[in-house]
């Protein structure tokens, strides 16, 4: 089994996922309403949110060939990081910048256009696995999705941030090098497993 | 008895559903609060001379309702003078203003945005415009009609005390039996003390979010008055707020630096005698240099720092009609002209003609190198017109100048705003520049042009020369005095002051008290001075008059 797209998802599996996305959402939309800037605020957590749901996300991911169950939270926190990512990117273009090409001006052609590739690509990924059979997917455009999404995260959070993001950065990039490291190690190749 | 799985397995999914119903619905209503938020708050883009009266600047202070009923429930703070002495608007030298729709007085409007951050709110809050300092009322006589001036610095208002009053509001509790700690009792101020009397007074009702955002505003203000008792102590209220003793500062004085001593650099700040009268603020295009001792040159800077003393921050200094109305502002008040004489004061005697020719060269012999001369409907300036003019040199009050942190407060200024900001500052435009942070003997006051002079009293910095006539020196500066609601004196072109304290005029001003020194600016000639001319004089404030 390949596992490289979500099966007989459970209610469960479901709810594993919908709890802490939904309750990321509604913290990154309310605690700023305590005080400090609410909009920036509210672009802020959102991507402090996607942090926390790309860890799931892509942890499980790596290991998504020992079920499909671990496969399928993969593939749905995935998802929830998606949804998310897509909030914080609507606040951030159109709430706190003046639309695409004032966020180019903000943030300058590379930030902006690494971001923008990565909306665009995370988006295609989602809708390949949620649409497509599983003969059409791809691990190849699994694995591309995923890298650039731990490296523009890693590398935002844990280079051009300072403070307690950087401190998030560092363990979200922290955990997932330490997962595929594990996966590394406990890797064997079909053959012997078969055997 | 055994478990039935079956049943188990249905309980376990019906609680699977109900937390993904109950989350689906938290967030359905958390999309609701966010799409209603982006209509609580509409945008108004006012031209100049509206920006100026009625725009915030960022200086939401409370929601409208419990502005409009503080006063009705805090009568002992917000009329410290009795009932007989008038309204609070009376009492703390504000303006009453019959076209301001809520009934608040001038310089207070209403917006949608909340305090600090400029975020939408659901109840409108009560914000401090440009007006409410620049806006004057004089009169010369009790009971005479007042003309009302825009432009020079208010000379009844008295801010410190008002926002002691407002304190002290937010922070008394309901009495507590002998021997329990204060804080165990009750805050008198609540939502249903504030809804019952709003309703009382308006006939209006407020609805649940507006009763939802006065709780949580209610809550965080006075977090943060508690939380900074251990740094600046208890606001005194009860009546005391517009005592000399309590609050020093007095009515037409600001404490220039305070607020941004506080909120930006942190310091206490207390004590700081560095006492500032609000500036007159006419053809400001004519000046290179802002604040009285010229420590900013930049006109967007001057106003956003000002806007930032007053409360605002960095955040809410980034919302659009903020940033508008500041912007218009600035140029509402690049060619405001001051009024004439005669305009002002009809019925006075007019300077004789003859006295002001001989005035003007007294003038231009004496004051035209500093501050420079009217020319047609522009200013010639003088050979020193802008400099910043060192204490030692012009020997008045030193405290605004020589406070500890004076000389680092450029650069924690210049840090404040990210460098992304609307209003971010170029480092060149706040002195002292790095070089100059320690050199004491550069620090003074600017000489800046002068029009309108008889609207810039009471004179000097700190406000401690009440007329014209004493600060050239044609008469003895008084030692104390008495202010307030002053009575104009248009024979010595300034503020009159009564011979002891009454209701009106309440505040006893001290000179020898600090910062509040009425010494040196002895130009022509010192009281003192063999050489002094008082007909040369009284022909030069002839022509100060018509400046």
């Amino acid at each position: 089994m390949k596992h490289d797209k979500p099966e007989a998802i459970t209610l469960a599996q479901f709810t594993a996922m919908s709890v802490p996305t939904a309750l990321l959402i509604l913290w990154a939309m309310l605690a700023p309403e305590l005080g400090g800037d609410l909009e920036l605020g509210r672009t802020r957590l959102t991507i402090w949110a996607t942090t926390f749901l790309l860890v799931p996300g892509l942890g499980f991911w790596l290991f998504r060939t020992r079920s499909q169950a671990v496969a399928n939270l993969s593939y749905l926190f995935w998802t929830g990081a998606w949804v998310v990512f897509a909030l914080h990117a609507y606040w951030a273009i159109f709430i706190i910048f003046n639309g695409i090409p004032d966020t180019f001006v903000q943030q300058g052609p590379l930030i902006a256009g690494g971001n923008f590739l990565l909306l665009t690509v995370w988006t295609i990924d989602v809708l390949m696995i949620w649409l497509l059979p599983a003969r059409f997917q791809s691990f190849w455009v699994q694995l591309i999705t995923r890298l650039l999404a731990f490296l523009i995260f890693a590398v935002t959070l844990v280079v051009l941030r300072g403070g307690t993001i950087q401190i998030l950065g560092f363990v979200f990039a922290g955990l997932l090098a330490a997962g595929a490291l594990v996966r590394a190690i406990v890797q064997v190749p079909d053959a012997r497993m078969e055997a | 008895m055994p478990v039935s799985r079956h049943r188990l397995n249905y309980v376990w999914r019906t609680a699977l559903w109900a937390c993904n119903a109950v989350l689906l619905v938290a967030l359905g209503l958390t999309g609701l609060l966010v799409y209603l938020e982006g209509r609580w708050a509409t945008p108004v883009f006012r031209d100049a001379p509206e920006a100026f009266r009625h725009g915030t600047i960022g200086t939401e202070v409370m929601p409208l309702p419990v502005a409009l009923v503080l006063p009705d429930l805090f009568p002992h703070h917000f009329q410290p003078g009795g009932q007989e002495a008038g309204s609070w608007v009376e009492q703390f030298g504000f303006l009453d203003d019959p076209e301001n729709p809520d009934g608040l007085p001038v310089g207070f409007t209403a917006t949608n945005y909340r305090p600090l951050s400029a975020a939408p709110s659901p109840v409108r809050f009560v914000a401090l415009t440009c007006a409410l300092c620049h806006t004057s009322e004089l009169r010369t006589s009790d009971g005479g009609t007042p003309v009302r001036v825009l432009g020079p610095g208010s000379v009844s208002i008295n801010l410190f005390a008002w926002l002691d009053a407002f304190q002290a509001s937010l922070l008394e509790r309901q009495p507590v039996p002998a021997g329990r700690a204060k804080t165990d009792a009750p805050f008198t101020l609540t939502v249903e003390a504030i809804t019952a009397d709003y309703e009382d007074r308006t006939g209006d009702s407020l609805g649940l979010m507006q009763r939802i955002m006065i709780g949580m505003w209610l809550g965080q203000i006075r977090d943060r008055l508690e939380g900074n008792i251990a740094r600046f102590d208890e606001p005194y209220g009860n009546g005391r707020s517009r005592d000399e003793d309590v609050t020093p500062t007095g009515p037409t004085r600001t404490l220039a630096f305070r607020t941004l001593l506080r909120n930006v650099m942190h310091y206490p700040a207390n004590d700081l005698p560095i006492h500032s009268k609000i500036a007159t603020i006419y053809n400001q295009g004519w000046r290179e240099r802002a604040q009285f001792d010229g420590s900013i040159s930049g006109r967007e800077a001057r106003s956003s720092l000002a806007a930032v003393a007053a409360g605002a921050t960095d955040i809410n200094l980034a919302n659009p009609e903020i940033v508008h109305n500041i912007r218009k502002a600035i140029e509402y008040t690049i060619s405001l002209a001051p009024p004439r004489f005669e305009e002002v004061f009809p019925d006075a005697d007019l300077p004789d003609p003859e006295a002001v020719r001989r005035g003007q060269a007294v003038y231009r012999e004496h004051c035209l190198a500093c501050h420079g001369d009217r020319s047609g409907q522009g200013w010639e300036p003088g050979a020193r017109t802008h400099e910043v003019i060192p204490v030692a040199e012009i020997g008045t009050d030193l405290q605004r100048v020589m406070f500890r942190h004076y000389g680092e407060m450029p650069d924690a200024l210049y840090r404040y705003f990210p460098r992304e900001h609307p209003f971010a500052l170029d480092r060149s435009e706040i002195f002292p520049q790095p070089e100059d942070a320690g050199n004491l003997d550069i620090r003074g006051y600017v000489a800046g042009p002068i029009d309108g002079a008889f609207l810039r009293a009471p004179y000097l910095h700190n406000a401690s020369v009440l007329t014209l006539a004493e600060l050239i020196n044609l008469e003895p500066r008084r030692g104390q005095f008495y202010r307030g609601w002053n009575l104009y004196d248009t024979d010595r072109a300034g503020l009159a002051s009564p011979p002891r304290r009454d209701g009106l005029r309440y505040f006893r001003f001290d000179t020898s008290a600090p910062g509040n020194a009425n010494t040196g600016h002895d130009y022509p000639w010192a009281i003192d001075d063999p050489e002094r001319d008082p007909a040369a004089l009284a022909d030069l404030l002839a022509y100060l008059k018509t400046l």
